[in-house]
C-alpha cells in the first residue's frame, strides 16, 4: 500500500533505490543542511545496499517519495523510533536537490501525518533539525511542528559547532490546523 | 511488579513450573478459559514459559501473588492493540481454594487502571461464558459492560453455549473513578 497526496506518492523503500539513496547523500550541499545526521563521509552503492537490508530487519519504516507521474525517486522520508505505547515517532526527510522549493517537502510530512494521526491512531511525532537549515524549519512549522528545545552544539561541521532544535508535532495541534 | 489490593501482579519467571504445571492440568479450571485442553507435560509447560520470557508488544502474561506470597494464579492483556487502543483480558485462578475471595475482582480493576493509566487505551474488554455467572457479576462490578452476544461461540461440556463480550470505555471508567 503506497500513501499518495495530490503530487505525490510515498512507496516502501526498495534494494534498488541504494544508487539514488547513495547520490543524495553524496550530494555535498544536500550533505550540508543535513547536520542532524551525522553525515560526514561518502558512501557507496554497496553500503546503501546492506544498510536498506539491515533496516528491513528493523521496526523502522523508510519511504522513497516519488512524483505520481513517473516513478523517479525525489527523496527518502523515514519514521525511527516507534514507540507503539505511547504513540511516537521520529520524522525526517530528504529530497534531491533539484526537487527543492517546490512544495514536495511540506506536502510529503503533511500527507504522511495525515496517515499516521487518523490512521494510525498516533499521539506525537517529533523531529531534530539543524538550526541553519531555515528551509527545512520553514517546511516543518507549515506543517504543524513547533520548535521545542535547542541541542547545543549537537554537531561539529566547518570547523564550527552547530547546534539543532527539537520540533514536534502533536495529533490536536494538527486537527486544528486542519479543521 | 505491579501492586494492586490483595495482589500484586508479578513476571513470569520459570521457577513458577510447578505452579502453571498444576492449575493448568486441572480441568475445573481451564474448562473456563475457553479452552479444554490435552493433559499437558511439563516439557510443553516449560516451552510456554520460555516464550512468555520473551515478551512481546502484542500480548503478556503476569502471575498473581498473594500479598503473602501465594501464587494464585495468572492473567494479563491477551491481546494489546495499540493502534485501536483496546485490551483484551485474561484471567484464571488456579489455585481453586482461592475462589470466592474476590482475588479475581482486584485482579481486573488492576489489570484496567493500568491499562487505563499507563498504556493510554481507550477501551478495556474481555469474553466470558454466558453460563459463567460468577464471573459477569464480577467484571459487571469492575464496571465492565455487557456489549454483546457471540452465539454459540465455545464449546463447552458437550454443547455449544453462547459467549457475552464485555468492555468499558475510558470515560466510563473515569466516571466511576470520580464517584469513589
Amino acid at each position: 500500500m503506497n500513501i499518495e497526496s495530490k503530487r505525490l506518492m510515498l512507496r516502501a523503500v526498495e534494494p534498488d533505490d541504494a544508487r539514488f539513496l547513495a547520490d543524495i547523500i553524496n550530494d555535498p550541499e544536500v550533505r550540508s543542511i543535513l547536520g542532524a545526521y551525522d553525515l560526514v563521509f561518502p558512501v557507496s552503492v554497496d553500503m546503501e545496499e546492506r544498510w536498506i537490508a539491515a533496516e528491513s530487519k528493523t521496526e523502522d519504516v523508510h519511504l522513497i517519495v516519488t512524483l505520481k507521474k513517473g516513478s523517479a525517486p525525489l527523496g527518502i522520508l523515514s519514521l525511527k523510533d516507534i514507540n507503539k505505547r505511547n504513540g511516537s515517532a521520529h520524522l525526517s526527510i530528504i529530497l534531491e536537490k533539484k526537487s527543492w522549493d517546490r512544495g514536495y517537502g511540506t506536502e510529503a510530512v503533511t500527507e504522511v501525518l495525515s496517515f499516521l494521526f487518523h490512521k494510525k491512531n498516533m499521539h506525537r511525532v517529533w523531529l531534530r533539525v539543524a538550526e541553519y537549515n531555515e528551509r527545512a524549519i520553514a517546511c516543518y512549522k507549515k506543517c504543524g511542528f513547533k520548535v521545542e528545545g535547542t541541542l547545543r552544539e549537537d554537531h561539529y561541521a566547518s570547523d564550527a559547532w552547530h547546534s539543532s532544535l527539537v520540533m514536534s508535532v502533536l495529533d490536536k495541534d494538527f486537527r486544528r490546523k486542519r479543521s | 511488579m505491579i501492586r494492586g489490593e490483595k495482589v500484586d501482579l508479578i513476571a513470569l519467571t520459570m521457577d513458577y513450573l510447578p505452579s502453571y504445571l498444576k492449575w493448568f492440568n486441572d480441568p475445573e479450571v481451564t474448562d473456563m478459559l475457553g479452552d479444554t485442553r490435552f493433559p499437558m507435560s511439563e516439557g510443553k509447560e516449560r516451552e510456554w514459559i520460555e516464550q512468555q520470557l520473551t515478551p512481546k508488544d502484542s500480548y503478556r502474561v503476569f502471575t498473581i501473588r498473594t500479598k503473602k506470597g501465594k501464587l494464585i494464579g495468572n492473567c494479563g492483556y491477551n491481546d494489546i492493540d495499540y493502534q485501536n487502543r483496546y485490551v483484551v483480558l485474561g484471567i484464571d485462578i488456579g489455585e481453586k481454594d482461592m475462589w470466592d475471595n474476590g482475588y479475581g475482582e482486584v485482579v481486573i480493576r488492576t489489570l484496567t487502571k493500568i491499562a487505563f493509566e499507563e498504556l493510554a487505551m481507550h477501551k478495556v474488554e474481555l469474553g466470558v461464558h454466558s453460563t459463567n455467572e460468577r464471573a459477569i457479576a464480577c467484571y459487571k462490578k469492575c464496571g465492565f459492560v455487557i456489549e454483546g452476544c457471540e452465539r454459540e461461540h465455545d464449546f463447552y461440556r458437550g454443547g455449544y453455549i453462547d459467549s457475552l463480550r464485555m468492555g468499558i470505555l475510558k470515560d466510563e471508567w473515569l466516571r466511576l473513578k470520580k464517584k469513589k
